[in-house]
């Protein structure tokens, strides 16, 4: 089978530096070498490395342009959102998000972190802006029209949220409390925002902004928010600020329903976790094929705090998920989970920052992903392990299963690490469905298409053990199925 | 001829290249059911090639001859068609198989009800020696040698094979798991009347398994051909000269 696929390891995503040299240990292989590589009992290779390096952190640019170039892929004759009657805090917010934009371009495909991104075609398409200041409707039942039935049978809490509306339906019993920012007392932040360009963008000028808080020793159930956008041509930047109290828990699936084409969507989820919080949070990307979507995910785990993300994506034209996990505490734990599943010209794009500035933390990323069609996936990590971050283990491991000629996934992981007497490693694989495994099951009896439906669904298997969500858990898997129906006709 | 039609799994001449290059040199056999037939031989003498062929593995190419499962041509067929027709293939090294358990493999395998398959395969995995909690776990992944071939023989028994082609069964486990793969494939071989083709160094798993017949192979052909006893001989004498003369 041939098939276009790169792997390689330590590819820095931050311009020329010196010492980087020392750590490009792994070769970039293409064609038949990786097939070779992937074919009989050859295990996937690992790239054990740890390596002590300094590069520069994400997203370091030193670019200074107008906040009317900012607005350029955005209708520039238009207003942004300004947020009158807002409290103080989050008056702030906006004004530090629209001074650093100030210092960040639009992104370009030309820097390395927005390389394969389709940012350019979003700019050329021009969407507007949201301007309604957000309203909170509470119900008394799930709403739960259209959305996944699994999905609603697990939440304890339901949230729709739509351009300047959201309906919430909080269980009778249940501790959370939902809110429009503006109602909201002020949610303190510990991690800055960092310069991801559209996550500054939101918080500049996206009306859509809820604090949704579980208060310290309690149990906030499962809580299942739903983003849609109905409409054609307006931007929709829904930002969830989310605070777990000390040893309180909560499950999180947020849901971003496949709402309108032609839309753009850059979801921002803030969560913090307190000192022995436990906190599962899983994203289920279900857009639709046309839709653009820049989402971002930051964790700020306090001591001992625990976290189990999944990201799970399907759809979009293009669609990115930016993922930070900060190890605040020390003793914090992080599972990083993914898996994706590209088709047709769609584009995935995937950053992850495991960030470890705390002792004896630990977090673990398994990223997995397979590309059919003419797909495009990328998946660049970077591990940091600060100094003072003694005793930390990060593990970060990427695999991608190319299944057409045209399909195409990159792997570049990275570590960064400050501190000695530390755990890390990385590996990352890209390639076609190994032979051996469909020809042992064909040997009993499976014709070919079965075969490779069960391969690729075993794969994913991998990602999805340990979730104790059976229903995203369900849908999750039948999302696998659907592609894996669409590709085999 | 009685010949091509009756009950046998027949290999006729059969001549296979691996990566362009000609492994089998002509290869007659003719496995009748409730017949085990044994082949030993070197290293590189294309005793895998041979089972690879016959199972229809890609890259593995039948350039002349035939094979015939129950009078029936299979030559050209895919592999699965072949699994269909009755053939079953134990590897040396079996597939590891990631996020897949032996419930899922069997219950698209065998067209039942779930709870049917669980039974069947409880029952096997008890008989086989398997503990049945590695039912749900997937297939072969972190097993010992002796589990993955326990594993191996457990399918045998339950997927309805009529043929069974073994690549060097004993080779990596213990005494223990050999005896009991071996004992339950014989037990296969009287009760449910299966052919079995073994391909080995050793003569221990031959004393569980008690073949009819006993091939040499050497340079992609069967050199030599001759009774249990000539198994005892080759433990003695090594292949040089017991199979280069003939
Ligand atoms: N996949 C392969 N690629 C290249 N050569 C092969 C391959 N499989 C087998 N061969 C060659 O075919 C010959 C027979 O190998 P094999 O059938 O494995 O022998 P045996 O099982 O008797 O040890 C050897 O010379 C081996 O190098
Ligand atoms: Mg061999």
């Amino acid at each position: 089978m041939a098939f276009y696929g790169r792997l390689y390891g330590g590819v820095s995503a931050h311009g020329a530096d010196a010492s980087r040299g020392a750590r490009s240990r792994a070769a970039s292989w293409t064609g038949a070498g990786v097939e070779r590589a992937f074919s009989g009992q050859v295990p996937l290779p690992e790239i054990p490395t740890i390596v002590v390096v300094k590069i520069a952190p994400i997203g370091d640019f030193e670019v200074a342009v107008s906040a009317e170039k900012v607005m350029l892929g955005f209708e520039p004759a238009q207003a942004p959102y300004t947020g009158a009657g807002e409290p103080e805090w989050v008056r702030e917010r906006r004004d530090s998000a629209q001074a650093q934009l100030g210092k960040v371009p639009f992104p370009r495909t030309s820097e390395e972190i927005w390389r394969y991104s389709r940012v350019e075609e979003l700019e050329e398409k021009g969407f507007s802006l949201g301007q309604a200041a957000p309203t909170l409707e509470a119900v008394a039942d799930p709403p739960a029209g259209g959305l996944p039935g699994g999905l609603v049978a697990e939440a304890t809490c339901l949230i729709r949220v739509r351009p300047g509306t959201s309906r919430a339906f909080i269980g009778a019993s249940s501790p959370v409390t939902f809110m429009p920012a503006s109602q909201a007392p002020a949610s303190p932040r510990e991690i800055e925002p960092g310069s991801d360009f559209f996550r500054l963008f939101a918080e500049a000028y996206s009306p859509d902004l809820y604090v949704l808080r579980v208060p310290a020793g309690a149990d906030g159930g499962t809580i299942v928010v739903a983003y849609e956008q109905p409409d054609e041509d307006v931007s929709f930047m829904p930002q969830l600020m989310v605070e777990v109290g000390e040893a309180a828990r909560l499950k999180l699936v947020e849901y971003l329903a496949p709402g309108a084409d032609r839309t753009f969507i850059a979801p921002c989820a803030e969560i913090r976790a307190g000192k022995d919080a436990h906190v599962g949070h899983y994203q289920i990307q279900a857009l639709t094929s046309g839709a653009y979507a820049s989402a971002f995910v930051s964790h700020a785990l306090g001591e001992r705090a625990k976290l189990d993300f999944g990201s799970f994506a399907f759809g979009g034209h293009y669609a990115r998920l930016r993922l930070e996990a900060h190890l605040a505490g020390e003793g914090a734990r992080a599972e990083l989970r993914a898996a994706y599943f590209a088709d047709g010209d769609q584009m995935l794009d995937f950053r992850t920052h495991q960030d470890h500035h705390s002792p004896g933390a630990y977090s673990n990323l398994l990223f997995k992903g397979a590309v059919g069609g003419t797909s495009h996936s990328v998946y660049s990590g970077l591990v940091t392990i600060e100094e003072g971050a003694v005793r930390s283990d990060a593990f970060q491991t990427n695999r991608n299963l190319v299944l057409s000629d045209g399909a195409r996934a990159d792997s570049v992981p990275n570590l960064d690490i400050r501190e000695n007497s530390v755990r890390c490693s990385h590996a990352s694989a890209v390639g076609p469905i190994d032979e051996e495994l469909l020809f042992y099951l064909e040997s009993r009896g499976i014709d070919p298409a079965d075969a490779e439906r069960i391969v690729v669904r075993g794969f994913f298997g991998e990602v999805l053990e340990g979730i104790d969500l059976p229903e995203v858990v369900g849908l999750v898997q039948s999302m696998v199925d659907a592609r894996l129906g669409a590709l085999a006709e | 001829m009685s010949g091509s039609d009756a009950k046998a799994l027949r290999l006729e001449g059969l001549h296979a290249e691996v990566v362009g290059k000609e492994i089998l040199h002509g290869v007659d056999l003719v496995i009748r059911p409730g017949e085990v037939h044994a082949i030993m031989g070197p290293n590189g003498s294309g005793k895998t090639t041979l089972a690879s062929a016959v199972m229809g593995k890609p890259g593995y190419k039948v350039t002349r001859g035939r094979i015939l499962v129950d009078g029936e041509d299979v030559t050209g067929l895919p592999t699965h068609e072949r699994a269909r027709k009755g053939l079953f293939l134990i590897s040396q090294y079996p597939a590891e198989l990631p996020g897949v358990s032996f419930v899922d493999l069997a219950e698209q395998v065998l067209d039942r009800e779930p709870a049917v398959v669980g039974s069947t395969l409880v029952a096997e995995a008890e008989r086989i020696g398997l503990k049945p909690e590695l039912l749900g776990r997937s297939v072969n992944v972190g097993f010992s040698g002796g589990e993955k071939k326990r594993a191996e023989t457990m399918q045998l028994a339950i997927f309805g094979a009529r043929y069974a082609v073994l690549d060097e069964l004993d080779s990596g486990l213990d005494i223990d798991a050999l005896r009991d793969v071996a004992r339950r494939i014989a037990e296969m071989v009287r009760a449910e009347g299966i052919g079995v083709l073994a391909i080995t160094h050793y003569s221990r798993l031959l004393q569980e398994l008690k073949p009819d017949k006993v091939h040499v192979f050497a340079a992609g052909r069967v050199v030599r051909s001759g009774g249990p006893e000539l198994a005892v001989e080759l433990e003695r004498t090594g292949y040089g000269e017991g199979g280069g003369a003939n």
